[in-house]
């Protein structure tokens, strides 16, 4: 393999931008696979991927591209799409020399994008502005043109206008990625240094680990080690990634691919960790290596209680293949036994619960989630909360720290006030505005993560019509007044609903979901009352007035077996729901109070 | 006590869910002869004590027709015979002949007196038509008159309902029914369903009119039942005590004690069954029977006797479900004297919910 002709690249683009439609063409530009097999969309090989329009795991694929009597291998490394994955997106855009930076004409670039751009060009890597759908009747083209160009401060001649969809422009795009991004540096002679992009679980094959050759030479039946466990391993398998893998004998510096070498769990081959031999390895990690970091907790529980054991088992088969997830056992009055589980964010969590509903067929209760508060003690220890079933007495506590978010948000100029008084209702600081060209901004703000995994990024998209595209990296904590709220129903504190939050929103958002619980509670025969509680102080409060009908007026000779199994079955019923305090809580008012309204 | 079911009306009533078809000779005459099989299949003369002609409108059958069913029971211990009866069927003298026939007691289905609301409801009558009816039944001599109400309907004001109960007053009944209008699923008025007023105005109603008969002097025996004193329904009071029963016709039910059958709900599909001679029974378990009992002893006003409770079923009432009654007296649904356990006032109308609360789950 000569080095000097391989070009390792990947997208950025926004979702819906055309990504995996410009996959496709390329694949089928460089015969990998032919044009209408069918196998579309490659690259996203996950069904909930595809149906959210987001990449959930990051993949590769190798092509080969034919051009001046040369054959030039092209990496094309798939990056995740969502704000919770940053991590993973900085490491794919490690492991490459390119990106193309890919435009919906008729959408402009988005605030995700933008970020994305930001972290390719803090990887020095070269950018090739492309605009995508220009076969779109009325699409702006030049005004994408000039908007892409002033960003990256290029000449509008230096954009590449396609359609990805029509097939328009893809050859002289994959010549322009064969002179524009440029050959990967590397010396095949040196200590091997591999970095880990990606991992993933095979059933069959065990852990499949991804990786991009920096330096030196890794040869199959070499003895390696994880630089961040150390752990020793050989390698069974070496080889370059088509549709599947293809097996080989070795794979040098500046070449991606993948090994196989008895990783049992996901876990142990860490995104961002680095390779070497045992013998004369490299001395020094690759940088850039970051623990899975999980931003938001919540509660995981079996709507059937008996789904337990199931449960478990299934969240280990998730994190075979998603290290991120971070689990423990927890166990409530309310729910029974369960997990306490952390994720990278809302999303993830989103994508975790649909996950073992569709693939496992396990239908689950989530708690209200909550980020971790660094809680300062008056034994003078800093302990770390994200339970509020944890969280101390308050006169323990001298001081509690939440996480605060660097967050950009780009949207068109009409809707900016909308957007400044939804951030300050969020408790979110505003830095600074720009202007991106005559008719959209950027605004930067400080803000807590506890506001912003509520509902924040449907609030904007409502507020702004759907032209608000937010981003959001981790900044650093601060101090805040947090307290617990507990919701108790007829006086019994229910543990799965109390929450964290300002104490500026303990009223309204305990107001919210006594309401919330009113409205999805029967009546029973007694008044229910529903409230809010600091500590011994009720701060909101509801209530379920009693039944006043639940009666057949007629029951006579023909009625009456009929009327006994209604009554049976309206008793059925209310054996499916928990009991707390005597009152009967229907499973749907805890998913109720998960969407109650948080402003 | 014995059923007859008889199912034919001139016309569905929009918010009916009893079993009936519209009037047809041809299947009538069909319906009577086999309607005299089922009843001879029996294989022993019948002497029930009380005998009850529902539907459907059993006032469509001829007189003719009534002579010849009736002549297979031995009526000598009968003490109730009852015809419900649509107030747009009768004259003076199918009214005379009832009474000559021994008929003893007629329930009227009056339903309101508001000529709009009939309309709605798809009754066939007017409110003449009942005050005209109740006349002739009572030159016919017959002192023992029902009347039904229906209330809770869509848009009705509490006041309209009173105005309904007050005219049907003055028409001198000794007996009162009172309907909370409920639409089934397959009803032709069943899109009014989400119309029909909450709980707690239909719970207002109720308690307006529990309160206004018993100033007319009627007292309650039942959750939807009023008479004058002795004029209780032995009829279905025997229902509500649990005795056994048998009914006759398509849809009506039976019950041993033990074991309890209901004929197909389907004119054909009942001749095919008499006619074949085989009849489904099912066997009820003692705990089935127990809750039963309950639901139905609750709703009456006289409640559960701890004594006949024992005796039924060979357990102590007050020790069995002393957890289940202390949470319903502390909510005041319930109240208990030495021998007697029965639904409060207030308990009433909520009587299904407080009823699911005595199922517990049971072995036997
Ligand atoms: N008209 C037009 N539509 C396109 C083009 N490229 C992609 N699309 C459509 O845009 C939508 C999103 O494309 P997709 O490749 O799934 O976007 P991704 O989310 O970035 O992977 C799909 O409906 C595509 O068919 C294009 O060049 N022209
Ligand atoms: S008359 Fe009675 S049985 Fe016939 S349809 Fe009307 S309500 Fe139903």
């Amino acid at each position: 393999m000569k080095r000097k002709l391989i070009r390792n690249f990947c997208i950025i683009a926004h979702i819906d931008h055309g990504k995996s439609t410009l996959a496709d063409r390329l694949l089928e530009e460089t015969h990998v696979i032919n044009r209408g097999a069918g196998v579309a969309q490659v690259l996203d090989d996950m069904d909930l991927e595809r149906e959210k329009g987001i990449t959930i795991k990051s993949h590769a694929i190798r092509l080969e591209y034919e051009h001046d009597n040369k054959t030039y291998v092209y990496n094309l490394i798939d990056t995740p799409g969502h704000v919770d994955f940053s991590y993973e997106v900085s490491r794919s855009l490690a492991s490459c020399e390119g990106a193309l930076l890919l435009v919906d004409a008729s959408q402009g670039i988005e605030a995700q994008t933008m970020s994305n751009l930001y972290l390719a060009l803090d990887n020095n890597l070269e950018i090739i502005p492309v605009i995508n759908k220009i076969d779109i009747p009325g699409a702006d083209v030049e005004g994408a043109v000039h908007e892409v160009s002033e960003t990256l401060g290029v000449h509008e001649s230096e954009v590449f206008c396609i359609s990805a969809k029509m097939g328009t422009g893809i050859d002289s795009l994959l010549q322009g990625i064969a002179k524009y991004i440029p050959a990967p540096d590397g010396d095949r002679e040196n200590p091997p240094q591999a970095l880990i992009f990606d991992s993933y679980y095979d059933v069959y094959r065990g852990v499949v680990v991804l990786i991009r050759m920096y330096e030196g030479t890794l040869k199959k039946g070499d003895a390696v080690k994880l630089f961040s466990t150390g752990k020793q391993y050989e390698v069974e398998e070496i080889g370059h990634l088509g549709l599947q893998l293809i097996p080989g004998t070795s794979l040098s510096a500046g070449e991606v691919g993948y090994i196989i070498s008895g990783i049992k769990d996901v876990s142990e081959a860490r995104v961002g960790d680095t390779i070497t031999t045992i013998k004369d390895g490299c001395k020094k990690a690759l940088e850039g290596f970051q623990e899975p970091k999980p931003m938001v907790y919540s509660g995981i529980f079996p709507l059937n209680g008996e789904d337990y054991q199931d449960l478990l088992e299934s969240l280990a088969k998730l994190k075979l293949n998603d290290s991120s997830i971070v689990y423990e056992k927890e166990s409530s009055m309310a729910l029974g036994f369960g997990f306490r589980c952390g994720f990278l964010g809302m999303l993830h969590l989103e994508i975790v619960k649909e996950r073992l509903l569709r693939e496992y067929n396990l239908p689950i209760i989530t708690t209200t989630p909550s980020v971790t508060f660094n809680v300062s003690l008056t034994d003078g220890t800093v302990k770390s909360i994200n339970n509020p079933v944890e969280f101390p007495d308050p006169a323990r506590i001298t001081e509690v720290d939440e996480p605060f978010m660097s967050v950009e948000i780009m949207v068109p100029e009409k809707f900016v006030g909308n957007i400044m008084k939804l951030a300050m209702d969020r408790r979110g600081i505003q830095k600074d505005m720009q202007y991106i060209d005559e008719k959209r901004v950027a605004i930067h703000y400080e803000m807590p993560l506890l506001e912003i995994i509520f509902d924040f990024y449907d609030r904007l998209k409502s507020v702004s019509k759907g032209y608000a595209s937010l981003d959001y990296s981790f900044l650093d904590y601060r101090k805040a007044n947090i307290v617990k709220v507990d919701i108790l129903i007829n006086g019994e504190r229910v543990d799965a609903m109390s929450f964290m939050c300002h104490e500026d929103k303990a009223y309204n958002w305990g107001k919210s979901v006594a309401d919330t619980l009113r409205d999805e509670i029967p009546r029973h025969l007694f008044k229910i009352a529903l409230q809010a509680c600091i500590g011994a102080k009720i701060i909101a409060r509801s209530t379920i007035s009693a039944m006043r009908k639940n009666v057949t007026a007629k029951c006579y000779g023909g009625d009456i077996t009929r009327k006994k199994k209604l009554l049976e079955k309206q008793k059925e019923g209310k054996k499916r729901m928990k009991e707390i305090g005597s009152v009967n809580v229907p499973q749907e008012a805890f998913l109720a109070v998960l969407k109650t309204n948080r402003d | 006590m014995i059923y007859i079911h008889v199912p034919f009306c001139i016309r569905k009533c929009g918010y009916c869910s009893f079993f009936s078809v519209p009037l047809d000779r041809e299947l009538q005459d069909r319906y009577v002869s086999c309607l005299v099989k089922e009843i001879r299949q029996i294989g022993k003369t019948l002497y029930p004590e009380t005998l009850y002609f529902g539907g459907g409108t059993p006032s469509l059958l001829e007189i003719p027709e009534f002579e010849k069913i009736l002549s297979y029971f031995d009526l000598s211990h009968c003490k109730e015979l009852t015809l419900e009866v649509n107030p747009a069927t009768i004259s003076s003298d199918y009214a005379e002949k009832l009474r000559i026939l021994g008929f003893n007691r007629v329930s009227i289905g009056a339903q309101s007196t508001d000529a709009g609301e009939l309309r709605w409801l798809g009754r066939i009558h007017t409110h003449e038509d009942t005050v005209n009816c109740v006349s002739m039944l009572r030159e016919a001599g017959f002192d023992n008159i029902s009347l039904d109400l229906i209330y809770a309907l869509p848009g009705q004001e509490t006041t309209s309902v009173l105005q309904s109960a007050k005219a049907l007053c003055q028409l001198q009944p000794q007996h009162f029914s009172l309907y909370c209008l409920s639409l089934e699923d397959s009803v032709p008025l069943a899109g009014w369903q989400s119309k029909l007023p909450d709980g707690d105005t239909a719970a207002e109603m109720y308690e307006n009119l529990c309160d206004w008969l018993t100033v007319a002097s009627f007292s309650q025996y039942e959750l939807s039942n009023f008479s004058l004193p002795g004029f209780e329904s032995r009829h279905n009071s025997a229902y509500w005590n649990q005795v056994p029963y048998m009914g006759f016709g398509p849809s009506a039910a039976g019950f041993t004690g033990e074991r309890r059958y209901k004929n197909p709900v389907s004119i054909v599909d009942w001749i095919e069954m008499v006619d074949s001679g085989s009849r489904e029974w099912e066997h009820e378990t003692l705990n089935n029977r127990e809750q039963e009992y309950i639901m139905l002893r609750l709703r009456t006003t006289i409640g559960i006797s701890f004594a006949e409770f024992s005796r039924r079923f060979g357990v102590d009432f007050q020790q069995k479900y002393s957890d289940v009654t202390a949470f319903l007296e502390k909510h005041s649904m319930l109240e208990e004297d030495v021998t007697h356990a029965r639904l409060t006032r207030k308990g009433r109308f909520v009587a299904d919910e407080v009823i699911q609360h005595f199922f517990i789950d049971d072995e036997r």
